[in-house]
């Protein structure tokens, strides 16, 4: 009597055969999932997808773009100069936040309200002044102080418009703000602008105690600009006998092309 | 008993290769079937019983339809249409079943659409590619087991 076909022993082999093949994949699988050799299998699959990574994207590179040795420098050049140009606007970031931080700590410090405003021009050297993004809109008022850092007076409010303003920089000829001492209580002089990176200081009585390495501030003398803005440090003074003021060199201790944010701040009757 | 062990190891590393590694490379280079044609060169020198196991096993580790129809055709084509066991025979077999399945697997994949199942079909041009690279792949494994054959034969 012939035998059925299942229970033949080539059937039968095969039948072994298969099922050592799903019962070793079933293990594996297995193993593969248990706390003990999960680790491992992950990290080898991971590694394998890291490397498969970054080959995948040498071959982006290469066949995506120009093969040639030229087409691939000058892909390199593009992104070489993509990268310096983040660099730059992450160094110019970094240095607006920096600013920023700097004006905060003044308002805070100080106590004073102000309107927070970014520079949005500039004027050649000889006119010595800056255009603003804030106005009469804002709440800008002519004649008040424009201020950078941590208190350094950049200028005062020459024109106002009505989204825009034009601050007059403290360099400007035309400039001339009441100054004293630091730590002083009555006004010493005027001090303009030059033109140029030095500021003048006029009007200065014979028998003023001012000397070079002093800090010179706004004495609030007219009732725009609060007391005590700082405007720079006295570099040389000239004193003749004959003549009836003295006079001073005054070192900014700001560079107004080195701003792009400013604090205006209202004038010191209104302030808070 | 060994052979089955070892096809199976081999099963599996060959499925995270495949997943770990050819999937991420760009799209052409990511759509090489390296399982799939193991399974074509396992059927040939191994044998039916085993190129079907190893297709289902795909079939059942990826949810994929069309091994599943691999598993199923490609015996009856070796048994009834490529009887010869030329180089020929195997890539008749694994470019019509592999067509086969990628085109049932992309019915099964629009009906299924159709009853609100979450499921893209495979578009012609990665079926065709896929055509492509399982004919590449099982003439070179062909040739590859051949030449193993060759240098065990000559050794023995």
């Amino acid at each position: 009597m012939p035998r059925a076909w299942y229970s033949t022993e080539k059937t039968q082999s095969v039948a072994k055969r298969v099922a050592v093949f799903f019962v070793t994949i079933g293990i594996c699988w297995g193993l593969s999932s248990i706390t003990f050799f999960a680790p491992v299998v992950h990290k080898v699959q991971s590694t394998a997808y890291a490397v498969s990574t970054w080959m995948s994207g040498v071959l982006t590179r290469v066949f995506a773009n120009d093969v040639t040795v030229s087409g691939q420098l000058a892909l390199c050049a593009t992104e070489r100069d993509a990268q310096a140009e983040r660099a730059a606007n992450a160094q110019a970031m970094a240095d607006e936040v920096q600013e920023w931080r700097a004006l905060v700590g003044y308002k805070e410090r100080v106590g004073t309200s102000g309107i927070a405003a970014r520079i949005i021009a500039r004027s050649d050297a000889a006119s010595g002044s800056v255009v603003i993004d804030r106005g009469a809109n804002d709440g800008i008022v002519q004649g008040t102080a424009v201020i950078v850092g941590d208190g350094l007076l950049l200028g005062t409010i020459r024109d106002v418009h009505d989204t825009e303003s034009t601050v007059r920089l403290i360099e400007h000829r035309d400039s001339a703000i009441a100054a004293k001492v630091y730590g002083a209580s009555k006004t010493l002089g005027l001090v303009h602008g030059n033109e140029g990176a030095l500021l003048t200081m006029e009007y200065i009585s014979q028998d003023a105690a001012i000397a070079p390495g002093q800090t010179v501030v706004t004495s609030g003398l007219g009732g725009m600009l609060p007391e005590g803005l700082v405007l720079g440090v006295v570099q040389e003074v000239f004193a003749q006998e004959s003549a009836p003021f003295i006079q001073a060199t005054i070192t900014p201790l700001h560079d107004a092309r080195a701003y792009t944010a400013v604090i205006v701040l209202p004038k010191p009757s209104l302030a808070l | 008993m060994k052979s089955a062990i070892f096809l199976a190891i081999v099963f599996m590393i060959a499925a995270n290769i495949e997943s770990s590694m050819l999937w991420t490379f760009p799209w052409i280079v990511g759509m090489f079937p390296l399982v799939s044609i193991l399974g074509f060169v396992v059927l040939y020198r191994f044998g039916i019983p085993e190129g079907v196991a190893w297709f289902l096993a795909l079939a059942f580790m990826r949810m994929d339809v069309a091994a599943l129809i691999i598993a199923g055709l490609a015996p009856l084509l070796l048994q009834r249409v490529f009887v010869t066991r030329s180089l020929y025979a195997l890539l008749g077999v694994s470019a019509l079943s592999m067509a086969c399945g990628l085109i049932g697997a992309s019915v099964v994949c629009t009906v299924a659409s159709w009853f609100g199942g979450v499921c893209v079909p495979s578009s012609f041009a990665h079926s065709a590619l896929a055509i492509i690279f399982v004919m590449l792949g099982v003439y070179g494994g062909f040739v590859l087991v051949r030449s193993f054959d060759s240098f065990v034969r000559a050794r023995a």
